[in-house]
């Protein structure tokens, strides 16, 4: 029997202003259905809205049309409040420009994400202490983002993404500004929480990394296309 | 690896990358700070003159005379001071001559004036607000003095007296053996001396006087008064008694505590405008500058905001944020801008002391309103700033600000 469904999304749209002020059509009616443990790459040439469909489903932006539903949450009619906690407790995003904010070190950075769903304590400190071991940035803790490589930054930023052990990851092209060591690094760590239950949402143009994906899912003309990997 | 208790540091963080703003606010906050100190010494000397001229009923003789007293009129003789004595709620007569110190000076530049004031100390002070004047350093006049003055505080530091200084008026030297306490209004401005002595100044200073004085005629040297300041009983109604004196005493011009209020409110109108001028140019500067820094540090901050909500922060949470980081820089300003304009002050008045002046007058309601002002002020901007960010969706807010 399939696994229950995590995240679910129904015929989501979205448009944008054009320049001479008509609707540009991004999201034609996008459909989705994630997983527990499940990782999915999506793929699409520059443009076709795959950065957009990752915010519509980390409800970052709020689609024109269409539903989203985290088990029996509505995201699409959920209150600023009850997305906020979404976001905080279940979700964890990793975006291609790392986005570590500049004014806080790395340990700060990382544990800003429990500061917002009231995690504190030694508890806390020590699970952000053994991910920054592993991705070896605890040594880099008390730099700034302008003092670390973008590699460093990245594994940071997955840090923090991943220290409330989110039910799903969102990562936007996250090795596209790495070097292959540090993307070996970042698609290992993905991997390594889809086994453990996590559901993982992939956006990238490469198509040898979309391989490593258990599905991969084109966006051609606003719309998702299912393929093998 | 840093030590552990990092999320409940977060909550204690100095809000980074604020110095430019902090500089922005003070700047703001020294300018209002300073325009309200310049408005609350201009207003100080009001208020003195007006306390002055309610506490007592100022009386001349008729006509236009020629001294300096606070009502203008002619010689006050000793019969008329015996007449208003008589009258039922006068308790206290005391006969004076005032007198420019520098008899040169125009009518026109009066604002400003040295005066010389000579008092009757055989009588208690009569002025209800002033029954005494305060002194800073030696001693006051007793009534068996000659030849000494006490001195206004700017009186002092113009002339730059000290106790036992000699100090000449017209032709004559006395030796300081006071100097009165700063009450920024016109008594600062003022050299007391016995009425004998002053007496004597004036005719000295005015050869008409000395011919009338000289030819035998009807006037007495106890008649040589440019006005007298008469104190009322307990209970007594001043405007009342002072119709009742004018009505049963002929021949003098006598100034109601509420006229001379009147007249005196009338008189300066042009600096009541002059300050709310003030005051509403420094709130202005003030208040735009510090709004504005403060809005455009926290819109500067967008995509902070994104990625903040990207990690679950509500709208509460950014919000308590913003208020905790917007008082502490808007305070921090506040703090700063206080400090370059009570030390700026302090200097200017170093600088106008020499000329007898202090321009500044820094007082708790206007320091204690400006942090009052600054904190509620750079709270609104942030708050307004960040309602407006809070209106974009996050992926919108880290696209802006990236």
């Amino acid at each position: 029997m399939a696994a229950e469904v995590l995240l679910r999304a129904v015929g989501l749209r979205k448009s944008f202003p054009g320049r001479h002020g008509e609707r540009v059509e991004v999201l034609r009616g996008v459909d989705l259905a994630l997983r527990p443990g499940e990782q999915v790459a999506v793929v699409g040439r520059s443009g076709s809205g795959k950065s957009t469909l990752l915010n519509l489903l980390g409800g970052l932006d709020r689609a024109d049309a269409g539903e989203l539903w985290f088990g029996d949450l509505c995201l699409t009619r959920a209150s600023r409040r009850a997305l906020a906690r979404f976001r905080g407790r279940q979700l964890g995003f990793v975006f291609q420009t790392f986005n570590l904010i500049a004014g806080l070190t790395a340990w700060e950075n990382v544990l800003l994400a429990a500061h917002y769903v009231g995690r504190a304590g030694d508890e806390v400190d020590g699970a952000a202490r053994a991910l920054m071991d592993r991705l070896s940035v605890a040594g880099r803790a008390d730099h700034h983002p302008s003092a670390l490589s973008g590699g460093e930054q990245q594994r940071v930023a997955f840090c923090r993404a991943v220290l409330n052990d989110p039910a799903i990851i969102l990562a936007d092209e996250p090795t596209g500004n790495l070097d292959e060591e540090n993307a070996a690094v970042i698609l290992h760590e993905l991997s390594a929480r889809a086994g453990a239950g996590a559901a993982v949402v992939l956006v990238t143009h490469s198509h040898d990394l979309a391989r490593t994906a258990d599905r991969v899912l084109h966006l051609t003309d606003g719309r998702l296309a299912d393929s093998l990997p | 690896m840093r030590a552990p208790g990092g999320v409940r540091r977060l909550r204690r963080l100095w809000p980074r990358g604020y110095g430019f703003a902090v500089g922005g606010i003070a700047v703001g906050i020294a300018g209002l700070v300073a325009l309200g100190a310049l408005a609350e010494r201009i207003s100080r000397f009001i208020e003195g003159g007006h306390r002055f001229v309610l506490g007592q009923i100022s009386v001349a003789g008729a006509g236009i005379g020629s001294g300096a007293g606070f009502t203008a009129g002619g010689l006050l003789p000793a019969r008329a001071l015996s007449a208003i004595g008589g009258v039922p709620g006068v308790q206290t007569v005391q006969a004076q001559v005032m007198l420019p110190f520098n008899p040169g000076t125009s009518e026109l530049f009066t604002v400003n004036q040295e005066l010389v004031l000579g008092l009757d100390l055989t009588v208690p002070g009569p002025n209800r607000n002033y029954p005494t004047y305060p002194i800073a350093r030696g001693r006051f006049l007793r009534a068996d003095d000659r030849g000494a003055v006490v001195v206004g505080a700017d009186f002092a530091a113009a002339h730059r007296l000290q106790i036992g200084d000699r100090l000449r008026i017209g032709a004559r030297d006395f030796t300081v053996v006071g100097v009165m306490e700063r009450l920024l209004t016109a008594p600062d401005r003022f050299a007391l001396v016995s009425l004998e002595d002053g007496r004597d100044l004036w005719l000295a200073l005015d050869p008409m006087l000395r011919t009338v004085f000289a030819g035998g005629g009807p006037v007495a040297r106890a008649d040589l008064n440019t006005g007298a300041a008469v104190g009322w009983a307990d209970g007594v109604e001043p405007d009342a008694l002072a119709d009742r004196i004018r009505r049963e005493v002929p021949d003098l011009n006598v100034a109601t505590p509420g006229e001379v209020g009147r007249q005196l409110a009338a008189s300066t109108v042009f600096f009541r405008w002059l300050l709310g001028g003030v005051a509403g140019i420094g709130l202005l500067i003030g208040g735009l500058s510090l709004s504005n820094t403060v809005a455009a540090s926290t819109f500067e901050r967008i995509r902070d905001f994104g990625i903040r909500q990207a990690l679950g922060a509500s709208d509460a949470a950014l919000l308590g944020e913003v208020v905790r980081e917007s008082l502490t820089v808007s305070l921090a300003g506040g703090v700063l801008g206080v400090a370059l304009a009570v030390g700026g002050g302090k200097l200017a008045d170093v600088r106008a002391a020499q000329a007898g002046q202090q321009l500044f007058l820094f007082t708790g309601r206007l320091l204690g309103g400006v942090f009052v002002f600054a904190a509620a002020l750079g709270t609104i901007a942030g708050v307004y700033a960040t309602t407006r960010v809070l209106r974009l969706p996050p992926a919108e807010a880290i696209r802006r600000g990236g």
